[in-house]
């Protein structure tokens, strides 16, 4: 358990007007880590994501944020106070430059935006050839990078990320985690919720098992991994 | 589980492919479905499930691959073609039509049995009108059996999200088909709606019609199912029980993913 | 003063059926069709030609056959060719067009026409258009002119209440219920095998048909019809009689026809004409018409006499169900 936790869910239970998807679900993320929510189809994982980026609403229980209660807070206001989130789908605008894409997330910063967008570049360095092309004409793993990029320009403590690897190939897959990686190398820290659990858990340094929108297991992930219930978690029985 | 022998498979699927843009979303995709079980077509998010349940009941065009209906070839052919042969399917999402009360909504799934014309209408109303008599008092029992008696002349726009996915049960019983398809019937359903359902799925299969179950739900799956489908990457990768999945490597490996390429 | 109610009320007739008609790919077919009116135009000059004497007996004008036919024959033969012609553009529109793009096609289909009748005189004398055409029966009767026009008012009523109950009797059938289920949701209608298209199809002729048979009366009320007798913009104001009215309902239709398209017009013409601009006068109307149209829809938006009411009591527009946003999702999920 993470000692001074940055980003915490006490108890949330959130729905989207029918039965509840996540139905009680606690979880904290401290500073600067690498986390991970991993859990069969349907556990309310994304759900649960979207809840602590302020996209959907809470039915019950709390979110924390830096000391501060943000469960009523939307997205943008989140965002400024240093929760970056990176959604599934729509995460960059296709028919802007991948430098306009980058401007757009530094959009309440007044000043260093230059600085920042070097900064990026300087992490993913693939980026910088191609600030002057299209979003829409980079391929997948290209435009999860950008995607990650952009929601870094706002200079987040922790990202929220949601299936990042979700429709690209197996060797692509590979390079979004370099990526995440790389992100937490600069002390940034992540909460991502993953479909590919070995690949997540091999990777987390403590990571969140989600079935039936409740979180069954929690700990280190390799130690996850190596257990033998978590077969049991995805197929039943 | 193989069919019988000597008894005609309900649903054949042999190597069926499917690309999307250079994405191969079915590939070599080939199952057997025997008649009158429970089977249940399961797998992880982008297995190519619901593609395949496209392709067999004809709203999209298989690029490779025979699909056959007790027998008879389906493959290619539209969704209300393939609907008429008596192979009738569900959506993810409840596709009521609003406007309509419920009762109507039951009825109109009816078979049309040709008597569905401008001429009939206006010169063959007597018979028509002993047909509506029979086709209410079956709507009235379908809706009975699921306590939609209630709401029966409600415009179904009205119903609450539980309420529309048991009209869809009464549509679909209704329809007398020979085989149906439900596409994740359990998606975003509270444990006594899911219990209900069950029951209704119980009841098809017990009044004679082969069902297909695309879920995710896979304690749902084990306690109703009579065989179960595994899909992976766009084809078939194990079949059997729950119990005997489990033990299944590459099912395991689907569900759980790859890890990092060891070095 | 009698006359006058007369006049009006044929005029209400004539227009209570063209409703009707356009209620029939709207309401009943959910067919967003903005170029209705061709069909009504076209029934006008069919009928028009077909009883009309041939064109060379007069100097100067031209048209097409000119067969001195009964009125029986032009009235039928009026809705024979629109029926086919909607036929004909249908079954090509409605393959694979929905919503906005078979909207945008049905004006350009209108317009197309609209040009062709009024340029290509040979077809339909142009601009100048046709006119002296017979009165119905008037050999047989021998009426003097006000009992003639009570006679044809008379017609027209007995007509439109056989169209009307026609229609009922299709809205309320078997098949009317399965236009229905592809209006609501065509996918979930195919699914349970109905053909979207055919029956699609078939709602659109039968409203053609009934334009045309509007469009014969229409050309004997007035003895003469050209491109100043109509636009494409005719049709928005059908759609103002059926959106007060109530769609998809035949009551609502011959409501609406009535409110919007005669007593309201007649009602706005008490207003004391102001000023010295003698285009005051329509334009007030068309401006209460506008009014009218606003207020009820947002005071009543099912129309005054819509489709269904739940049994609550409370009305409720296609709207409310989210229908569009539902197609728009397609089917068939990841």
């Amino acid at each position: 358990m993470p000692e001074s936790p940055q980003l915490s869910a006490e108890g949330i239970v959130v729905g989207y007007g029918g039965a509840p998807v996540v139905r009680g679900a606690s979880l904290s993320v401290g500073a600067g880590g690498l986390n991970c929510i991993v859990g069969p189809n349907g556990a309310g994982k994304s759900t649960a994501l979207k809840a602590l980026a302020g996209e959907l609403s809470l039915d019950q229980g709390r979110i924390m944020f830096a000391g501060e209660d943000v469960s009523r807070l939307p997205t943008d206001q989140r965002v400024a106070r240093g929760l970056g989130y990176v959604p599934q789908v729509a995460n960059t605008f296709a028919t802007l430059t991948v430098h306009e894409n980058l401007l757009v997330g530094a959009y309440r910063r007044r000043s260093g935006v230059k600085a920042r967008v070097d900064m990026v570049c300087d992490l993913f360095p693939d980026l910088r050839p191609a600030l002057g092309r299209p979003a829409g004409t980079l391929s997948g793993g290209q435009r999860s990078m950008l995607a990650l990029s952009r929601a870094l320009m706002a200079e987040p403590a922790l990202l929220l990320l949601d299936e990042p690897t979700a429709g690209l190939a197996p060797l692509v897959e590979g390079q979004v985690w370099e990526h995440i990686l790389a992100v937490r190398s600069r002390g940034i820290g992540v909460l991502v919720v993953e479909q590919n659990t070995r690949r997540a858990l091999g990777h987390a340094e403590w990571a969140y098992v989600m079935v039936n929108g409740e979180t069954v297991a929690e700990g280190p992930g390799p130690e996850l991994l190596g257990r033998r219930e978590l077969v049991d978690m995805y197929l039943g029985g | 589980m193989v069919a019988k022998p000597g008894l005609t498979p309900a649903l054949d699927v042999i190597d069926l492919w499917k690309s999307f843009g250079g994405v191969r979303a079915v590939q070599g995709c080939t199952f057997s479905v025997p008649p009158h079980s429970i089977t249940g077509l399961v797998g992880p998010n982008g297995a190519g499930k619901s593609t395949a349940i496209n392709l067999i009941s004809g709203l999209i065009k298989p690029d490779k691959g025979i699909i056959r209906l007790n027998g008879q070839e389906i493959q290619g052919h539209s969704l209300d073609w393939t609907s008429r042969q008596g192979l009738v399917r569900t959506f993810q999402v409840a596709r009521e039509w609003p406007a309509l009360t419920v009762t109507e909504n039951v009825i109109a799934a009816a078979p049309a049995e040709r008597q569905e014309t401008i001429w009939r209408a206006l010169f063959a109303r007597r018979a028509l009108g002993r047909r509506e008599r029979l086709l209410e008092e079956r709507a009235a029992g379908l809706l009975e059996r699921l306590k939609l008696t209630p709401v029966a002349h409600e415009p179904a726009g009205s119903l609450s999200g539980g309420q529309k996915r048991l009209l869809e049960f009464a549509r679909v019983a209704m329809a007398a088909p020979k085989i149906v398809l439900l596409d994740e019937p359990l998606a975003g359903v509270n444990p006594v709606l899911a219990e209900e359902l069950g029951r209704a799925i119980t009841g098809l299969r017990d009044s004679g019609v082969t069902v297909v179950i695309v879920e995710h739900n896979l304690r749902f799956v084990e306690r109703t199912c009579d065989n179960v489908i595994v899909m992976g990457a766009g084809a078939v990768i194990g079949e059997g029980t729950m119990t005997e999945l489990r033990k299944n490597q590459q099912v395991v490996e689907a569900y759980l993913g790859q890890g990092a390429p060891h070095a | 003063m009698l006359q006058y109610f007369v006049s009006i009320g044929t005029l209400a007739a004539i227009t209570a059926l063209l409703t009707l008609g356009l209620n029939s790919r709207w309401g009943l077919g959910g067919q967003l069709d903005l170029g209705f009116y061709l069909f009504v135009a076209l029934g006008a000059y069919v009928d028009g030609v077909l009883t009309l004497p041939a064109a060379s007996t007069q100097p100067g004008v031209h048209y097409i056959l000119g067969l001195n036919l009964p009125f029986v024959v032009g009235f039928l033969g009026a809705g024979i060719v629109t029926g086919l012609l909607s036929l004909a553009i249908g079954s090509v529109a409605l393959r694979n067009l929905r919503g906005d793009y078979f909207a945008i096609v049905t004006v350009a289909t209108t317009i197309i026409g609209y040009t062709v009748i009024s340029q290509y005189t040979p077809l339909f004398n142009g601009y100048n258009g046709l006119y002296g055409a017979s009165q119905p029966l008037e050999g047989v009767l021998h009426l003097g002119p006000q009992a003639y026009q009570t006679f044809y008012f008379g017609l027209c009523v007995v007509i439109l209440a056989a169209v009307f109950v026609i229609l009922e009797l299709i809205r309320r059938s078997p098949f009317g219920r399965a236009v229905k289920s592809v209006r609501e949701d065509e996918v979930a209608a195919a699914a349970f095998g109905r053909n979207p298209y055919r029956l699609r199809l078939k709602a659109y002729v039968l409203g053609g048909v009934v334009a045309g048979l509007g469009g014969s009366l229409f050309m004997h009320y007035i003895s003469a019809f050209n491109p100043a007798s109509w636009s494409p913009l005719e049709t928005f104001l059908l759609y103002g009689a059926l959106l007060v009215g109530g769609t998809a309902n035949s009551f609502g239709a011959v409501a609406g026809a009535v409110i919007v398209l005669v007593a309201f017009p007649q009602l706005t013409q008490l207003i004391p004409a102001f000023g010295s601009n003698s285009n005051a006068g329509p334009a007030v109307q068309a401006i209460a018409i506008g009014l009218l149209i606003i207020v009820v829809l947002r005071f009543r938006p099912a129309g005054l006499l819509p489709e269904l009411k739940t049994m609550s009591g409370q009305l409720r527009t296609r709207g409310s169900w989210n229908w569009r946003a539902r197609r728009a999702a397609g089917s068939g999920e990841s």
